[in-house]
């Protein structure tokens, strides 16, 4: 945990942070989003759990905390009362959970570890067996291709790459055409998007009798040091809502309701004055040549995902400051 | 002038392809599945397959030997009219016999295809109500093309069949039988495999008082236990079973999976050859209206290795799970037509497919949690009763009222969930294994025990050993 950067202070994490938030907010028009419970590792920061009581107002929340000594840490950095801090992995707790019929949650299963991808995969499928229809579900995982290796040899590089995903996710969730092009950095987040989309299906398969299927909300991929790659969707059982929703998120442009066109969120350090000049100049949809010729020390056209993302986030951009007590 | 060129199928052909494809054994049993079938017809106004008697007062007796194979039942025989007309033709016609029973034959195809696949000529007897007849397949049948029905005769023998029923005597045994059957130690073999997939096929109609025998032996059942803490009462943590029931339209579920033996050690799971307890326990069984039609599973089919449970290792060799499906509509029953296997295509099954891979998943998880601890671990699993599968299905009330569970609503079903016990520090533990020569390690024996034939195992010396280590480096920490 200590090799982890400081949580609170990653502006891409940070603003795919608020695109959930937003969403949220979206869907509380159709649906009683501040009665759900809300269950996530918040480790002893609580970011998100403060968000969505401080915003939602969810009053209901739990968070895991595998660790003895973290979990102490958590309890005596607990945010509020309504914070239930559990000692347990995610594998145990899912396979514990009961949900009863007129419960609703939100769950964030925040992953990390890259080598325990299958086991993260499998909870995911677990946990998609026993959600019900409404409820809705994140998932994040490391998208990082060095993640899967390394070797001295860089022309083999992304075949071993490639061979340790397969090693590592089910067969079935792997299709015939990948190849080693699917693991490189700009790939890969989609890749692994397509592997939750083909583990979702297996578990969601709208029959007559389980009629439950995903409506995807929003992908999202973020680097503050290791590129992340998340995947948000909310779990139905009739296509009348699934109108209702798309209904009330159609001004989100970040809600595509597609699998794999994730937002890239790839945004650099930027100092204050930068912010507060580059923010003088939005929203304008136009203004990214300008951008790039007036702050070339922020943006190049080599790069444009950088100055995409800001244009498309600049509002979600959160400010750093020291303070002192 | 217009001719026509011939399309009839030869009959050579016919009975080449009917039985092709089936194995013997599964032919015999299609055999019995009619035995049963005409249980359900006697029984039409006590139509009840739950009671725990249902099949009782009937039987089915077979004799198999190298010149004759015979089936005797005492099930109620076949109705004369559906003789003449259905019974035996190859391939049922749309007219529905069984509307609204229970029965597991529904393709009218099962007794021809057994008889051909035994012998080439049959005299099928049979009494029903008043009348008493027989039907007969003749030698040269299928040397005959244009002769596709079969002589019926009716006799007047008070002995025969007394009860009402149905005697199939096949004979003229194919010679790819015969050679099965011709010596008394292949005769054995073979009647030893059929008594095995028959106790797997028809535990549950034998345990419902249905007698079976061949060549005079009865097969008894292979009842299904599973392990169920008594003690542990409330929602203290314990060994128990995960329950599921829920109604489909006309389709009754009843779901039971848990633990029947306690996890194996590692020392168990390294020498799989050795072990006492067979891989072939484990796995899910699929029931549909008392018939087997899955036993002991571990594949895709039944949920391992899918949506996050794990493939079937040997360390899950201590789990076992039954579904038990029922309905007086068996067409709404997930079986294939062959009655022995699950129709993955039903969307009954995949819904309760669900909930089969949510329990296995438990005790999946309850394993791999307790790897490396499993001392431990044996203090709660001996704890446990084994109790026969038929307590956990079944009547809910009836099934609170016997074992300290407690179903919840869940989706229009009922789910029982335990909790299981955990590992008190989720500190990771890791096994260590290695070998050496026998010598190497009598030597260590000697320099622990001061005495080389020390009765100790490989493995208490590797832990003897790792201790003294750990103590030694944990006094010396932070010189």
């Amino acid at each position: 945990m200590t090799k982890q950067p400081f949580y609170h202070l990653r502006p891409n994490k940070s603003i795919d942070r608020n695109l959930f938030v937003q969403t949220l907010i979206g869907l509380s028009r159709e649906l009683p989003i501040s009665n759900y419970k809300y269950t996530g590792f918040g480790s002893y920061l609580f970011d998100d759990f403060k968000l969505l009581h401080d915003i939602l107002n969810i009053s209901d929340m739990v968070s895991l905390e595998k660790d003895e000594v973290e979990f102490q840490r958590a309890k005596y950095n607990k945010p509020y009362k309504c914070i239930s801090i559990q000692n347990t992995d995610s594998t145990q707790y899912i396979s514990d959970l009961s949900i009863q019929d007129e419960e609703h949650n939100i769950f964030w299963l925040d992953f990390v570890a890259p080598s325990e991808l299958g086991t993260q995969l499998s909870d995911y499928s677990t946990l998609l067996n026993l959600l019900n229809s409404e409820d809705i579900i994140r998932i994040t995982l490391n998208a990082n291709p060095d993640s899967l290796g390394t070797c001295n040899q860089p022309d083999h590089l992304q075949e071993l790459r490639l061979e340790t995903l397969k090693e590592r996710v089910p067969d079935r969730y792997i299709w015939p055409t990948i190849s080693s092009n699917d693991v490189i950095t700009k790939n890969y987040p989609v890749t692994l998007l397509k592997i939750i989309k083909a583990a979702t299906l297996e578990c969601l398969n709208e029959t007559p009798y389980s009629p439950n299927f995903m409506l995807p909300l929003f992908s999202s991929v973020y680097a503050d040091g290791q590129q992340m790659v998340t995947f948000t969707g909310i779990v139905l059982d009739s296509h009348e809502k699934e109108t209702k929703i798309k209904e009330v998120l159609k001004n989100h442009r970040h809600n595509t309701f597609l699998w794999d066109t994730p937002a890239r969120i790839e945004i650099p350090a930027l100092s204050v004055r930068e912010i507060t000049e580059l923010n003088k100049l939005l929203p304008n949809p136009k203004i990214k040549q300008q951008l790039i010729k007036k702050f070339p020390f922020i943006f190049s056209v080599k790069d444009e995902q950088a100055v995409n993302s800001y244009i498309d986030y600049y509002k979600y951009y959160p400010n750093y400051h020291q303070v002192n007590f | 002038m217009t001719s026509k060129a011939q399309g009839a199928p030869t009959k050579e052909f016919f009975v080449g392809m009917l039985t092709r494809d089936i194995e013997l054994s599964d032919a015999i049993l299609d055999l019995l599945d009619n035995c049963l079938d005409g249980v359900m017809r006697q029984k039409k106004s006590t139509n009840n397959t739950k009671s725990s008697d249902y099949y009782s007062g009937f039987f089915s007796h077979i004799s198999i030997s190298k010149d004759a194979f015979t089936i005797e039942d005492n099930c109620g025989g076949i109705p004369k009219d559906v003789a003449e007309k259905y019974a035996f033709r190859m391939g049922r016609a749309s007219t529905k016999v069984d509307e609204g029973l229970p029965t597991v034959g529904i393709y009218g195809i099962g007794m021809k295809r057994a008889i051909f696949k035994i012998g080439k000529s049959a005299v099928v007897y049979t009494r029903n109500a008043n009348d008493l007849y027989k039907v007969t397949i003749p030698e040269d049948w299928e040397s005959n093309e244009t002769e596709w029905d079969f002589p019926m005769n009716d006799l007047k023998d008070k002995q025969l069949l007394m009860s009402g029923g149905t005697k199939v005597a096949i004979s003229n045994i194919n010679p790819r039988i015969i050679e099965r059957w011709d010596t008394a130690d292949k005769l054995d073999v073979f009647v030893n495999d059929l008594i095995k997939s028959i106790q797997q096929s028809y535990s549950f109609i034998i345990q419902k008082g249905f007698e079976i025998t061949i060549n005079g032996q009865h097969i008894t059942p292979l009842p299904i236990k599973l392990l169920v803490d008594y003690k542990a009462t409330g929602g203290a943590a314990s060994i128990k079973p995960f329950l599921y029931q829920q109604t489909f339209d006309d389709v009754d579920v009843s779901l039971a999976i848990g633990f029947y033996a306690p996890t194996p050690s590692p020392e168990e799971i390294d020498d799989e050859n050795n072990l006492k307890r067979s891989t072939s326990d484990a796995g899910w069984t699929i029931v549909c209206n008392d018939r087997v039609v899955l036993y002991n599973d571990k594949t895709h089919l039944t949920g391992w290795g899918e949506a996050g449970v794990p493939q079937y290792h040997t360390q899950f060799i201590g789990i076992r799970g039954i579904v038990i499906f029922e309905s007086n509509n068996p067409r709404n029953l997930p079986m294939t037509t062959t009655k022995r296997g699950v129709d993955t295509s039903s969307n009954i099954y995949a819904a309760v497919k669900d909930k089969m891979r949510q329990g296995l998943k438990m005790f999946t998880d309850y394993t791999n949690r307790w790897k490396g601890r499993n001392k431990k671990e044996r203090t709660y699993s001996t704890a446990a009763q084994s109790v026969p599968v038929d307590n956990l299905i079944g009547s809910r009330e009836k099934i609170e009222a016997s074992i300290p569970v407690k179903f919840r609503q869940n989706r229009g079903g009922f789910v029982f969930k335990p909790s299981l016990p955990k590992p008190e520090t989720d500190k990771p533990f890791c096994r260590i294994s290695f070998s050496r020569s026998i010598d190497e390690i009598s030597d260590i024996i000697e320099y622990l025990y001061k005495d080389r034939n020390h009765e100790v195992t490989p493995s208490q010396v590797g832990e003897k050993c790792f201790e003294i280590i750990l103590k030694k480096a944990q006094s010396t920490e932070g010189e």
